[in-house]
């Protein structure tokens, strides 16, 4: 038998609300995979669109809306050749994302059972957090060394918390069904 | 230009293990950890925090209903339940019971519409609580009948107590709404005393020694009411 926790867990929720989700969701994956292949083209200097100081700027300033005015963003980083998968690692994003989960499931288990709609919603917040807290900390001008470390942990934990929100999200749709 | 490219590119790759200096691996990996560290608070925090503030709202609601269950919604003076309750949680039960019921009620009631018959209740119900101290307790039992706890000393008092209710009631008439005269309205009385010299102490014991109360109190308004009614009697 199903407890009242689990029943929440598993009901659904708004249609279109779940769509808007998703889509946000998905269109967060998109272009975390799109900005990383991007570096990777700039690493082996194959950015014609821009001059490299501009180039320079732009990635040290963490200009996500003249980054995605490039061709070069859009047209290089979709052919699926450029990328190093090593790129999409990322330690601390990935201990974000633990430490975030267990905070939630203690909250969910012990205080307040969160719905469905709530847990996406709140990984998809806490991803996009980490990036507007990287473009925050670039605003104050730190040493140009540190700009790549602040915008890995930002932009990695964009996907690694969406990309978790997807999952947790089919898992349950997934779940429910079987039922 | 390329290098600080390659460093940027590096950087995510390997959280810049290419550091050229002492401080910087560890000025790294220190922002890192803080940006972690500051996201999670800030988020599970919140959550935490909201939860107290919900709580405390939700608690405050329940108390609130709590409160309201034990109180008799028309004469706004405590319901049986609310009195059980008060009376179970006092230290010393010494004092008296006195039952309170409205002579012919049913006959307002029959005569005069419900409607009355609920105007009446509130306003015997409000004459007594003015004629009782604050201390003692009163509640409606159902229908036309009142409880009173009193932690009077003696019997003196306890007879004092009835027979200034009793005038209360019965001292000035009740207007009704489209009633050309005010009516008499009377009560009968009956008084027993609650002993406590048996140390009660365990809620069963308690229970006992009020039901007894209850019981003798209960004959006494009989007799109050064979004996011609608007009095208190006390054995």
């Amino acid at each position: 038998m199903l407890n009242k926790l689990k029943l929440l867990s598993l009901s659904s929720y708004p249609l279109l609300y779940r769509f808007m989700l998703w889509l946000w969701a998905g269109f967060s994956v998109f272009i975390i995979i799109v900005f990383v292949r991007f570096l990777s083209l700039a690493d082996e200097n194959n950015v014609t669109s821009i001059n490299p100081d501009q180039l320079i700027q732009i990635l040290v300033q963490l200009d996500l809306i003249d980054m995605l005015t490039l061709p070069d963003f859009w047209q290089l980083s979709l052919s699926g050749e450029a990328g190093n998968s090593a790129m999409f690692l990322g330690g601390y994003s990935a201990m974000s994302l633990f430490i975030f989960s267990a905070g939630l499931y203690t909250y969910h288990k012990n205080i307040e059972a969160l719905h469905r709609r709530q847990v996406f919603l709140l990984l998809i917040c806490a991803g996009w957090a980490h990036l507007l807290l990287a473009k925050c900390i670039l605003l104050f001008s730190i040493p140009v060394k540190l700009t790549g470390p602040v915008i890995a942990v930002g932009a990695l934990s964009v996907l690694y918390f969406s990309l978790s929100a997807l999952i947790f999200d089919t898992y349950l749709c997934l779940r429910r069904k079987s039922l | 230009m390329s290098l600080r490219v390659i460093f940027l590119a590096g950087a995510l790759m390997s959280f810049s293990c290419n550091a050229d200096s002492v401080w910087q691996p560890i000025a790294t990996h220190a922002t890192m950890l803080a940006m972690v560290l500051f996201i999670n608070l800030v988020f599970l925090g919140s959550l935490y925090v909201l939860a107290i503030t919900k709580g405390k709202r939700h608690r405050a609601l329940l108390e609130t209903q709590v409160q309201e269950a034990q109180i008799d919604f028309l004469t706004q003076v405590l319901n049986r339940r609310g009195f059980e309750r008060r009376i179970t949680d006092k230290r010393h039960l010494k004092g008296y019971i006195l039952i309170v019921d409205i002579d012919d009620f049913k006959r307002i009631n029959d005569q005069y519409g419900h409607h009355s018959g609920d105007l009446i209740l509130q306003d015997v119900a409000a004459r007594l609580k003015e004629a009782l101290r604050e201390e003692d307790m009163i509640a409606r039992f159902g229908g036309e009948e009142f409880v009173i706890y009193a932690a009077l000393q003696n019997k003196q008092s306890a007879q004092e107590l009835s027979c200034r209710l009793v005038s209360a009631i019965s001292a000035n008439k009740y207007p009704l709404p489209g009633v050309d005269e005010p009516l008499n309205v009377t009560i009968s009385v009956g008084v027993a005393s609650v002993l406590d010299s048996l140390n009660v102490s365990d809620v069963t014991s308690r229970k006992g020694v009020l039901s007894s109360a209850f019981k003798i109190a209960d004959s006494n308004l009989y007799k109050a009411k064979r004996l011609g009614k608007n009095q208190s009697v006390m054995n």
